[in-house]
């Protein structure tokens, strides 16, 4: 409701000064909508595969390895692993304790993550994940309503899937992988004017809508599967008419100027994983800078040895696969470096992750710093190999939506429900759901210290 | 609430075994109801229940929560799992308690016919479901309607993949507003590219010869192009520009290539930076560059003689490259090159002759990318004789133009050509005499993809108001719907698109082109024409068109083709099965299916998810012939007719010279794949023993037995196990005490943990036998690798031999189930149950006699009653 008060408030705002103004919404519009209802409410979340390295606690040389800190409360240490969060400490919290709730598959923990889903036995129905319900709420507020990443795009494979976004029918939803690609489909200058682009726009628009009644002629006849299928793609039609839509309204309003130069478009991540992921995350720092999406979600790495990324630590530091790695530890003693070789390259992950939450800390909103305004969850579906308990996760930003950090959630005792977390989340989005798949209620402790 | 229900479902069937849950339909044979209280469930209870029960049951399976009614409850796939197993003798386990056989067969007897049962209603059968075209399906039908030389929709998300490893599966394909975002969009570009509007069209065409002061009368002191230090710019004198005419069968423009510039920047050498300057000469437009190949050519009266490029991974092969500035940023092309090898006797055999390579390419500053235009061509002859090379620049590394670009190094484009030692070994020198580009291509004007769209007609009359053409716009499109739709379109659906098009006509400044051009975007935006569809809502004969629809993208993955769509037509389709099956194998198309079905069944790309380890043989270029191997292989079997037993063993191998070194076979030379007779005691033969398989199921550091043995269980008996359950701990392949061990014992190991005991034993035997083979599929035979095993059914092997001939002699029949059901899957899109069990074993049965020869098993599904009805 107030949202619309609000589009029209920024609207005539925008028209009194002209339509040419390059200076972004944001910044003209200053304090005030930080307290109101339009206060910018972001979230991305990350997912890394395989879980994270946790050699034992008593091994005095391979104890700083381990991913969680020691100590919890206010007082806790970072690890090696996780230290270059350091600087950032007032503005994460690590969790730790929880469950994934998987049916007792390890290898669907990645398909859950999000969702929390009950996906076990023969039949895979899926749930929505949580930046569905975001972009669901955020859709009229930016040009895009979310944007989906992974490193082999598409959905993969059900338990070894690609994406860890589900819609609200709880399908997979296809990521995109490739920078080129998503640059020149989302922040491209367009050297049209307002008045072409605007035209295309409405002849895009009738376009969409005789499409859509041509299909709806199919809409007879059909048995219940093949109307599944039909709804699907009428969907995705209306989708591209909303955005169509939301498009033409935002014409007049500019993407915020920003200096992209630094953004490296043609890499291959084969080559250059380090490279890769900071073009990624730099994408997703450009998209919220411009406000051109609010909701995101990075799945870095699949489950089980698929996909390109699970032959980033042999590139990078020549040790086995990602998913060799999570199984190439030795057991209670040291030995093969197995534990160190994946505490290095959980290492490698946490610095891509650090180094885009430094990014987020940098880059201003009205309000405050980007970050402040994000609820950032990065993590994995399991702890260590196949096991979906304690599974690491890492809290950031969001302060003005009500998030307290700088400190170690321990949950060994008294385990809130994984659901709990991401119910709680939406809450600081603003998004007051009663619950989320299995949640029981909210954490307090997330938003109190 | 479900955790909750469980558990209490537990607790009362743990007090009451089974009376709870059992709520049998009304139509349930009440004998079959006593059977199971006073029989079933006795045995049950002394032999199951101990193993399959609680939190976390063995294979998942809860027997105490298996509904016995058939015909309404939901068990029936987990019932007929157990049937299976029990068939199979693998339950209850060899170290558990057995029934006594005529416990087991009340057993058996008893699911049978609860099967049966359920069958009858129509229990487990799996409704067919509107099939999104795939990635390769829409780019086929896209190349196949419109006749484009492109793959319009490679920006498409990755397709997901079915249990089975298809990805034409229909539950698994789904579609999300990025998919409409690139179909609209590729709809769009690709009717872009196939209609024009110009009369005439403009060519390029130009020749550059070559030869010591060919071009004799020309000022050798004016100031030309430079290219900074490491250039190496042929000197104008020796060669010769011209824009010969084109022999077309249709009027055209030759285009002319400026001769004045003014560029910025530009230098001499290494440091001297000139700024804006002008210049009015043929040599800054197009020159010859041999950068690349410094040292490494000759200049001669005709020609410039070029060396082979050596035959070692990451060597750069000397180029000898025409450099231009004005091209055609998209369109086919034709590159010609004049050559002829150097020695003095014309070889008969076109394997040891230099092979002709001809590039599109870009300067970079750290040297060049380019794209291979086609495979290279063997030169045989010492007399000179045009080569052509056709692409698509799409498809090529090009510049990214900028057509504002005045620097002196800006938009440069390459029409190269290098001499590739196609045999492998150092080969002879090249001639090249001239190298000519024209560009675009055109066979007939308007192209075939414009006149296939606005077909010639009576009602195409000329008239300058748009809106007199309704007529031939409706030709138009009805026409063009019966191809995209697969079918002659709905007198609505006609109505419809018509109406866009009267539309879309009275649009400002739309021209006729644009108006119909808007129009099929729609159409090709449309369900009808991005799904195989089907509709009914109950279980019906096909139509004939959509008999022509799943045959088409069964064998070609594409639409069907004119003879397909006049058969279906006339309903004379179902008549002619066997002879167009047959022709669609012979059609080049068919080899899409081999390709698609080999890598997906036999799960080749694993192979891009290994890493290999230390070895230097395992080029780029050995594992992509690794991964044709699979499919030519499977397109040899096809072609030939073979039996499907010779995935299992063969007498022969299809393989190129990277793979007979890697498999020790002597006398095959060249890149290309031919068949090549083995020794009956050969170590290969079939595709048990393919580089591509043994790779992708290595570790990548060694073989890996249990990555191996699924594979075969699954793929090729047919037979795959269970996941494995969680909390299981792995090999751990860093543990140094275990590592030390051999692997049979380290598996032995493995094996005595019990969680892994039960699922191990049936997987572990198989892949031992492939311990010959090393990581990337190299034979060894040595003390540390024993390859002896003993088979679940108690069978001793040593080696893959021993495997091979143990499976041809008394496992053939699975292997021809397992592939039919692949096959079967693959075909229709759609996974299988056991409702379709009949239907497969009747296929097996019916292809028996002949050993199960593949276009038999072919022939004999698309004519069963799983492939003609939905």
């Amino acid at each position: 409701m107030s949202d619309k008060s609000w589009h029209l408030k920024r609207r005539t705002f925008l028209q009194g000064v002209g339509a040419s103004l390059a200076l972004p919404y944001l910044e003209c519009m200053g304090q005030d909508i930080a307290s109101s209802d339009d206060a910018i409410k972001r979230c991305c979340y990350i997912y890394s595969a395989n879980g994270v390295s946790l050699p034992p606690e008593n091994d005095p040389e391979l104890a700083e390895w381990r991913w969680f800190p020691t100590k919890t409360g206010r007082d806790f240490q970072f690890g090696k692993v996780l230290e270059s969060l350091e600087p950032l400490r007032d503005k994460v919290t690590v969790i730790s304790g929880i469950d994934n709730p998987t049916g007792g598959a390890a290898h669907l923990c990645s398909d859950v993550w999000l969702t929390c889903g009950d996906v076990a036995g023969n039949n895979y129905n899926n749930t929505v994940s949580p930046d569905q319900i975001a972009a669901r709420k955020f859709r009229d507020k930016t040009r895009q309503p979310f944007l989906a990443f992974s490193c082999d795009g598409g959905v993969g494979v059900k338990s070894r899937i690609s994406t860890i976004s589900f819609d609200h029918r709880g399908n997979p939803i296809p990521t995109e992988n490739k920078p080129r690609l998503i640059f020149d489909r989302l922040f491209a200058a367009n050297s049209e004017s307002n008045s072409q682009q605007r035209k295309k726009l409405q002849s895009q628009a009738k376009m969409i809508d005789r499409i859509l009644a041509n299909a709806k002629d199919l809409n007879r006849r059909l048995g219940k599967r093949d109307q599944q299928k039909l709804d699907e793609y009428l969907t995705s039609i209306r989708e591209i008419e909303d955005r169509v839509d939301r498009y033409e309204r935002w014409l007049d309003i500019p993407l915020k100027k920003v200096d992209t130069s630094h953004i490296q478009l043609d890499l291959d991540p084969a080559a250059a994983p380090g490279e890769y992921y900071r073009t990624m995350f730099d994408l997703f720092a450009l998209a919220f800078e411009t406000d051109l999406t609010r909701v995101t979600t990075f799945m870095m790495s699949r489950e089980d040895g698929f996909g390109i990324a699970d032959t980033f630590p042999t590139l990078l530091y020549k040790t086995l696969a990602h998913h060799a790695l999570s199984h190439g530890v030795s057991k209670g003693e040291k030995g093969g470096g197995g534990w160190l070789n994946w505490s290095r390259y959980d290492k490698f992950i946490a610095d891509q992750v650090a180094h885009f939450l430094k990014r987020l800390d940098e880059i201003e909103d009205p309000n405050g710093k980007v970050l402040d305004n994000t609820v950032v969850l990065f993590g994995s579906g399991c702890s260590t190999t196949h096991n979906v308990k304690n599974i690491p996760l890492l809290l950031a930003g969001g302060k003005n939506l009500g998030l307290a950090h700088g400190r170690h959630l321990n949950y060994s005792q008294d385990k809130p429900k994984y659901s709990n977390l991401h119910l709680s989340l939406l809450h600081a989005m603003g998004i007051e759901q009663e619950s989320f798949a299995d949640s029981t209620g909210t954490i307090a402790e997330l938003f109190s210290t | 609430m479900i955790a909750i229900e469980c558990h209490l479902r537990w607790l009362l069937a743990a007090s009451i075994l089974f009376t709870p849950a059992l709520a049998f339909g009304d139509e349930q044979n009440p004998k079959q109801k006593s059977t199971f209280v006073n029989q079933i469930q006795p045995i049950f209870r002394a032999y199951c229940v101990d193993c399959h029960s609680g939190d976390d049951p063995e294979g998942d399976m809860q027997i105490v929560d298996l509904n016995p009614d058939f015909i309404n409850g939901n068990d029936v796939q987990r019932w007929h799992a157990m049937l299976d197993a029990l068939n199979r003798g693998e339950m209850p386990p060899e170290d558990e308690k057995q029934p006594s056989a005529q416990q087991r067969q009340v057993l058996v007897d008893w699911i049978t016919a609860g099967l049966s049962q359920a069958r009858k209603h129509g229990r487990g059968k799996i409704e067919p479901i509107a099939r999104r075209l795939n990635r390769q399906q829409y780019n086929n039908t896209l190349r196949d309607l419109l006749h484009l030389n492109l793959d319009v929709g490679s920006d498409l998300p990755n397709d997901a993949i079915s249990r089975e490893g298809f990805n034409n599966n229909g539950e698994a394909l789904i579609m999300s507003s990025l998919h409409m975002e690139y179909y609209m969009k590729a709809a769009r570009s690709a009717l872009n590219k196939s209609i024009f509007t110009e009369e005439r069209p403009t060519i390029h065409h130009f020749r550059v010869e070559l030869g010591q002061n060919i071009n004799p009368d020309i000022n050798p002191n004016k100031e030309r192009v430079q290219l900074g230090f490491a250039a190496n710019i042929l000197k104008p004198e020796d060669y010769r520009y011209s824009e010969p005419k084109l022999d077309k069968p249709f009027p055209h423009v030759l285009y002319q290539r400026p001769t004045k510039y003014t560029f910025n920047e530009g230098y001499n050498g290494n440091s001297t930076v000139k700024g804006q300057r002008s210049f009015d000469e043929i040599f800054h437009s197009v020159f010859v560059d041999l950068r690349r190949a410094k040292g490494k050519y000759t200049l001669r009266d005709d020609s410039i003689e070029l060396k082979p490029s050596i035959a070692r991974p990451g060597a750069r092969a000397p180029t000898l490259k025409v450099v231009i500035r004005e091209y055609p940023l998209e369109g086919n092309f034709v590159v010609r090159v004049k050559a002829s090898r150097v020695s003095k006797t014309d070889g008969n055999s076109s394997e040891d002759a230099p092979g002709l390579v001809a590039y599109i390419g870009v300067r970079r500053d750290d040297g060049e990318g380019f794209s291979e235009v086609g495979p290279p061509q063997p030169v045989t002859s010492t007399e000179p004789q045009v080569y052509e090379f056709h692409g698509r620049f799409e498809e090529m590394t090009m510049p990214n133009y900028e057509a504002d670009n005045d620097h002196y190094l800006g938009n440069l484009m390459h029409v190269g050509v290098y001499n590739e030692a196609i045999a492998g070994g150092y080969t002879e020198n090249l001639k090249i005499h001239a190298i000519e580009l024209e560009a675009p291509y055109f066979a007939s004007w308007p192209p075939k993809s414009h006149s296939s769209i606005f077909v010639e007609s009576p009602n195409n009359v000329v008239s300058p108001n748009t809106s007199d053409r309704k007529k031939y716009a409706q030709e138009i499109i009805r026409n063009f719907l019966t191809r995209a739709y697969r079918r002659p379109p709905t007198k609505s659906e006609l109505e419809l698109v018509n109406s866009f098009w009267s539309e879309l006509q009275q649009e400002k400044n739309a021209t006729f082109e644009d108006s119909i051009k808007e129009a099929l975007v729609i159409a090709l935006s449309s369900p009808q024409f991005l799904y195989i569809h089907e509709p009914a809502t109950e279980s019906r004969r096909l139509t004939e068109y959509e008999l022509a629809t799943r045959l088409s993208y069964f064998l070609w993955d594409s639409m069907p083709d004119t003879e397909l769509f006049e058969l279906a037509a006339a309903s004379e389709l179902r008549n002619h099965l066997p002879q167009q099956v047959s022709r669609m194998i012979s059609d080049p198309r068919s080899k899409r299916f081999a390709s698609q079905f080999a890598k997906q069944w036999l799960d080749v790309d694993r192979m891009d998810r290994t890493v290999v380890y230390r070895r230097s043989e395992y080029t780029k270029s050995l594992a992509v012939s690794m991964k044709q191997e699979t499919v030519e292989f499977m397109l040899e079997l096809l072609q030939t007719n073979e039996s499907v037993l010779r995935f299992v063993d063969s007498n022969f191998v299809v393989i190129n010279d990277k793979l007979a070194k890697l498999y020790g076979i002597d006398e095959v030379e060249g890149n290309q794949f031919r068949r090549v007779a083995i020794a009956k005691d050969s170590q290969r033969g079939g595709v048990l023993t393919h580089a591509s398989i043994l790779t992708g199921h290595s570790s990548g550091r060694d073989s890996h037995p249990v990555k191996r043995g699924v594979w075969l269980a699954k793929k090729i008996l047919g037979n795959p196990p269970p996941d494995p359950p969680p909390g299981v701990p792995p090999l751990d392949e860093e543990d140094p005490k275990l590592t030390k061990l051999p692997l049979k014992q380290q598996l032995e190991i493995h094996r005595n943990n019990d969680a892994c005991r039960n699922c191990h034993k049936k997987i572990d035997p198989w892949g031992v036998a492939f311990e010959n083979y090393d990581t990337i599929g190299k034979y060894r035979r040595d003390k540390s690798h024993e390859a002896t095993a003993t088979l679940p059914d108690g069978e001793k092997i040593d080696g893959l031999r021993d495997l091979k001939n143990y499976i041809l002699a008394k496992r053939s029949k699975d292997v021809a189930n397992s592939f039919t059901k692949h096959l079967a899957s693959y075909a229709l899109g759609r996974s299988l149950s056991f409702a379709d069990d009949d239907a497969i074993d009747k296929i097996v049965d019916d292809t028996s006699e002949r050993e199960y020869r593949i276009q038999d098993v072919i022939v004999s599904l698309v004519t069963s009653e799983l492939f003609l009805n939905r």
